[in-house]
């Protein structure tokens, strides 16, 4: 093959692909799951759950939250960024995270959070509420 | 203790040969798995011959993963960059010669740690945070050189930033377990690969000689030492990153190029720990399940994990040179070309299996980012720009 037919190819390839990976991250995101359905058999992947803070700590890296549904409840992990954020009890939120575990425990790393009543501490600065928390 | 230690430290040697040559099975896999089942482990073993048998394997892996990314063309985050002069030293005979300059560097490594370390305890402290402010700018300007120091400018700066999307884009899929194996296997691997089949390249005979001195390798030592300390205690940076930031410092020839990359990759992982002691913040996988097992991470931690490194280093650099005789004298009987598509299955097969369906996608685009640099002739260096931009961009939001 000559090489100039091999780099058109190829840059139409390269351009297709980004084009349909856009599409793809701009348009699929996890089903909600209920929290009692989150299993270690999960891990790595990335769920979506939705509930009520129970209760919100801060550490000197992290927020951490407890997130409650019907079914049961979930440690939130929140990775600190520049942007300082702040949580109250009761409030509803959406999560979307990678499901880890620390000592013995199921998480959910946070990917992107929603405050589903208001936009609390800058979160939902972007589009419609969603947060970005995390780069990847 | 000295004996449970020692046969954890022997465990990690297996485990990390293992996980090194192996495509597709990363350490941070088995650490996660030893912190889920630590809480039974540890009513029989000690917290830190956990550590230990950690700290053995991440080492033992960084001197045995460059053997698939030469001789195979498959890499792992830490060796991606070694694929292309790896694989011109393979076509001429001299795979061998480049596993072992890889070795040199990793081996070379162990002592920067040693040394360095009670450096980076002293100043670590003071200048984290800067470092931390102005690691965007750092990396900007080192990506920056890079292309400006390419004779195809626009061409590098393309290939660059197609890389880059490639990475924003498939970083941030959450329907994809592992993003880095179809991503870095489709830039720098497969891609190889199929110009591999379509060119219908053969390996020659290969020969066990070396060059006593190489050219560069100061250069490349002292390059390593300057980006491995800073990448080393950054978040989201990598070996990968160190690579290129340590190019920029010096014009490197390959085969001194090859000697950077194994330094780099021992020096990233060995000072993850001092990290790890200093600013109790881990900064990879093995650091995170280290904090997790030990409760606290001690001084004399540090010191018997240091030895743990010489030690296991040092078996693991001799049995790199072992292993890499022997798939040097399997390489030349086999017919590459045949050999190459089978690896392409295999590694569609494991991204489908570990990363998922999607991950196909990401594998393609990538092989057609990668072919596209190689048919045009520039450097795949600039294809870390798939690691680089979404660092840089996560230092700046």
């Amino acid at each position: 093959m000559k090489t100039q037919a091999l780099v058109k190819i190829a840059l139409a390839t390269s351009l297709l692909g980004l084009f349909s990976l856009y599409i793809i991250s701009e348009t699929f995101e996890p089903k909600i799951i209920l929290i009692s359905e989150v299993n270690e058999k999960m891990f790595d992947s990335y769920v979506r759950i939705s509930g009520q803070i129970s209760s919100a700590r801060e550490t000197e890296g992290l927020y951490i939250l407890q997130v409650n549904d019907s079914s049961g409840k979930i440690e939130v992990i929140i990775y600190k960024e520049k942007e300082k954020l702040s949580f109250s009890r009761g409030q509803e939120v959406e999560v979307i995270g990678k499901v880890s575990e620390f000592r013995g425990k199921i998480q959910l790393e946070a990917a992107d959070i929603r405050m589903m009543e208001s936009e609390i501490g800058g979160v939902g600065e972007t589009g419609e509420g969603w947060g970005e928390l995390e780069g990847g | 203790m000295f004996l449970e230690i020692l046969l954890a430290v022997l465990a990690g040697l297996i485990i990390g040969i293992f996980t090194g040559l192996f495509p597709g099975v990363h350490i941070n896999l088995v650490a996660i798995m030893l912190v889920s089942i630590s809480p039974a482990l540890l009513k029989f073993v000690a917290p830190i011959a956990l550590v230990s048998f950690l700290v053995s394997m991440a080492i033992t892996h960084t001197f045995l993963d460059i053997l698939p990314s030469i001789f195979l063309g498959v890499p792992k985050e830490e060796t991606a960059l070694s694929i292309l002069p790896g694989h011109e030293l393979l076509l001429q005979g001299r795979g061998y010669e480049a596993v072992r300059l890889s070795s040199i560097g990793s081996l070379a490594a162990l002592f920067v740690i040693l040394i360095i370390s009670p450096l980076y305890i002293w100043l670590l402290p003071k200048y984290y945070p800067l470092f931390q402010e102005y690691m965007a700018f750092i990396l900007i300007g080192a990506a920056g050189f890079l292309i400006l120091r390419d004779e195809k400018k626009f061409l590098a700066l393309l290939l660059f930033s197609l890389s880059g999307i490639l990475g924003i884009f498939t970083l941030s899929l959450t329907l994809i377990k592992q993003p880095l194996l179809p991503l870095l296997s489709g830039l720098f691997g497969s891609s190889l690969l199929m110009m591999s089949f379509i060119k219908k390249s053969r390996i020659p005979r290969q020969n066990f000689e070396y060059e006593e001195k190489v050219q560069g390798t100061r250069g490349a030592l002292t390059s390593s030492i300057l980006s491995g300390s800073i990448v080393s205690f950054l978040p989201g940076l990598g070996a990968a990153q160190g690579a290129v930031l340590g190019s920029s410092f010096t014009k490197l020839n390959k085969k001194a190029f090859l000697i950077l990359l194994g330094a780099v990759s021992t020096i990233t992982m060995g000072l993850g720990f001092t990290a790890l002691y200093v600013l109790s913040k881990p900064r990879h996988g093995v650091a995170v399940a280290t904090g997790k097992i030990l409760d606290y991470f001690s001084l004399n931690h540090l010191l018997l994990l240091f030895a743990v490194m010489l030690f296991a280093g040092g078996i693991a650099f001799l049995l790199t040179l072992k292993t890499a005789k022997i798939f040097a004298r399997q390489m030349s009987k086999v017919n590459y070309s045949k050999l190459s598509f089978w690896i392409l299955g295999l590694i569609v097969l494991l991204c489908i299996l570990v990363s998922g369906p999607v991950s196909l996608l990401v594998l393609a685009t990538g092989t057609a980012i990668g072919i596209l640099c190689s048919a045009l002739g520039i450097r795949k260096m600039h294809l870390m720009g798939c690691l680089i931009l979404p660092v840089i961009l996560y230092f700046l939001i």
